[in-house]
């Protein structure tokens, strides 16, 4: 069977590393360094889950949220945010985010929050 | 006479403050200097319009030296020109006809000097034994006077209409104040048509001059709004009670000539002297009390005052800053906090993959060196240091202000936009710059709060200057309130919101600056830096 693919979207190589040590083991990753390539990733490929962080450059994660939302794609999407930003985590919840995660994690709420998601 | 003393008066006390303000070189803006090379000229003519009032010398003595203070009246009027354009910050009006107007006046002044047709000779009336009489061509050269005069009038009209709030309630008031001077001046020039009008405007013109060199080098001339207010409160006052002296004058000569029977010298000497002896001490017990009454402490008090808020303010400012940026770092720093952690969890489970290894060092030394940065730069923002000059780029420094507030960018749904059109080569101190910006930009965003809203940030280069514009589409700043951030030392409390903005203002002073705030309610907010530009030599 085909691991479930995930996208991971973040600027920092230090966050991309890291979701890649504690999800690269059961997951297949694909990654993106900006909301516009997080975008095109999202509608060109398949993928169970989307981790998409808040702050990045060309398009921040709630607007990449918004626009697959409104061209009806549904993949389940996780936000990755820093304190400041809650609130702004909280308004992509009821976007339609499913959870959002704050920065740093902690590897076992990462495995749980996406295990619960993706179901396996 | 005793106008003669007033006009002599204009001389010694412009003398007097250039010899204090240029033996102070601090001091000498470029405002200072054109408002100096203005008063310089009027000086000129004081010295010439003393003399012919004074009586004092032959006929043709006076008759040469009246000429030359015409001749000198014609120059005040370009530098006048000049001088009101750099206050409203018209500058291209300035380059365009300031040399036109400097040569015509120049020959204007060099033919009255020569030829008979300005001023043919001199004719008596009431107390004065000479007063100029107007050739064929006096309207001529009048007529340029009150040309370049009225242009410098039409140039701050228009600019009152362009400008806002504060930067119009400035412009305005110095209009009028000028104006109060200049109606003193107008009444110089009718006995040249052969009208008896004394020439009491000289102590309007003598007031200004006094007024504003006082305040200039007092006040190091930073706030001019004020400065022209209280001159007017000081022309009133004074003027009042110089016409007391002069009504004192016309009594004591009048009573000197029923006991002595007829017009003696000594007599307007005698009360000359009295003035000269009562002027003085009566106008430094008035600017005594004014200086109370409007800034609330004489003036040692006051600058000790003004010297104390400064600093209060500035710490208070930078805790401010600090705060604000401490909570922005934090957020900087979990991002890498993230990546140090995640890697070291996995340490003791990947230890044996040497791609792993590889990695970790890579990320985890980078990640500890980006924090180290951001310490370092929290460092070099609390660090409450004299302003050390150097050699800097605006642009990278906006944008490296900017990365503090991004998130908060962000969060509060505010788009920023740029158009630099020149990089700002600039001498100036790093730190105290990014303190000036991210001041800025914090009233910005708190203006913008919940409405979201652009950010706009623009840098040209103006002449010799850059200028720099931070322009937000916030809720804008009521007239009455922008009134108050435009002079936090005079009037505000330390607990008032346009703090922030003294301490914006005292840097860009410091580095030679001017910094200039518009606002319109429910449209936004434009704050304009103008720094001079540096050239370096590679």
């Amino acid at each position: 069977m085909a691991r479930p693919r995930i996208l991971i979207a973040d600027d920092e190589e230090g966050i991309r590393e890291s979701l890649n040590l504690i999800l690269g083991d059961t997951y297949d990753l694909i990654f993106a360094h900006d909301g516009e390539q997080a975008l095109e990733k999202l509608q060109r490929n398949q993928v169970s889950l989307a981790i998409l962080d808040i702050k990045m450059p060309k398009m921040d994660g709630l607007q990449v949220l918004k626009r697959v939302r409104e061209e009806g794609v549904r993949t389940p999407v996780l936000m990755l945010t820093a304190y400041q930003s809650v609130e702004l985590a909280r308004e992509a919840v009821t976007h339609g985010a499913l959870d959002y995660l704050p920065k740093p994690f902690e590897r076992e709420q990462i495995l749980k929050a996406v295990k619960g998601i993706i179901g396996h | 006479m005793s106008d003669a003393v007033g006009s002599w008066l204009i001389t010694v006390a412009s003398v007097w403050f250039w010899a204090l303000i240029w033996l102070n070189q601090r001091y000498v803006t470029q405002l200072a200097r054109s408002f100096f090379l203005w008063s310089f000229f009027i000086t000129l003519w004081s010295i010439g319009y003393g003399i012919t009032l004074s009586g004092l010398f032959s006929y043709d003595v006076t008759l040469a030296w009246n000429r030359w203070c015409q001749a000198m009246a014609a120059l005040v009027a370009p530098f006048f020109f000049r001088f009101v354009c750099l206050v409203v910050a018209q500058e291209k009006a300035a380059k365009r006809y300031f040399p036109i107007y400097l040569v015509s006046s120049w020959l204007m002044a060099f033919a009255v000097i020569i030829s008979p047709l300005f001023v043919s000779g001199l004719w008596s009336f009431g107390i004065y034994r000479y007063q100029p009489l107007g050739g064929p061509l006096y309207p001529v050269f009048t007529g340029l006077f009150w040309f370049i005069t009225g242009h410098a009038y039409v140039v701050a009209w228009r600019a009152i209409h362009v400008q806002q709030g504060v930067e119009r309630q400035k412009t305005r008031a110095f209009l009028y104040g000028t104006a109060l001077v200049y109606t003193g001046a107008a009444t110089l020039f009718l006995q040249g048509y052969r009208l008896p009008i004394p020439s009491f405007g000289v102590y309007l013109v003598l007031t200004y001059v006094v007024i504003i060199g006082y305040l200039v080098y007092r006040y190091e001339f930073f706030d001019i709004r004020s400065a022209v207010r209280n001159t007017m409160i000081y022309s009133v006052l004074v003027g009042g009670i110089t016409a007391a002296y002069l009504v004192m004058v016309l009594v004591t000569e009048r009573w000197f000539a029923g006991f002595f029977g007829y017009r003696s010298l000594v007599a307007t000497m005698v009360v000359a002297g009295l003035i000269a002896l009562g002027f003085n001490p009566l106008r430094d017990r008035l600017q005594g009390l004014i200086d109370r009454a409007l800034f609330t402490g004489t003036p040692p008090e006051l600058a000790a005052q003004r010297e104390q808020l400064l600093v209060e303010v500035r710490k208070g400012d930078q805790l401010k800053a600090v705060a604000t940026l401490a909570a922005g770092l934090a957020h900087e720093v979990k991002n890498p906090l993230a990546a140090i952690k995640t890697f070291t969890e996995h340490l003791t489970t990947h230890y044996d993959d040497p791609a792993f290894r590889a990695k970790f060092q890579t990320i985890v030394g980078g990640e500890v060196e980006r924090i180290n940065r951001i310490v370092q730069q929290l460092l070099e923002f609390a660090k409450p240091v004299p302003p050390k000059l150097a050699p800097l780029q605006l642009v990278p420094l906006l944008e490296q202000t900017l990365d503090f507030l991004g998130q908060d960018c962000l969060a509060r749904r505010i788009e920023i936009t740029r158009d630099y059109q020149s990089p700002g080569p600039l001498l100036g101190d790093a730190s105290q710059l990014k303190q000036v910006f991210l001041n800025l930009f914090l009233n910005s965003l708190e203006a913008m709060n919940g409405h979201g809203g652009q950010l706009t940030l623009t840098t040209r280069q103006d002449g010799a200057e850059l200028v720099c514009t931070v322009t937000d589409t916030g809720t804008g700043i009521a007239p009455e309130h922008l009134v108050h951030l435009g002079e936090p030392f005079y009037t505000t409390k330390p607990q008032g919101t346009g703090l922030g903005l003294a301490v914006v203002q005292g840097i860009i002073k410091e580095h030679g600056g001017r910094f200039s705030l518009t606002s319109r309610v429910g449209q936004g907010t434009v704050a304009e830096i103008r720094l001079p530009i540096a050239i370096f030599i590679q």
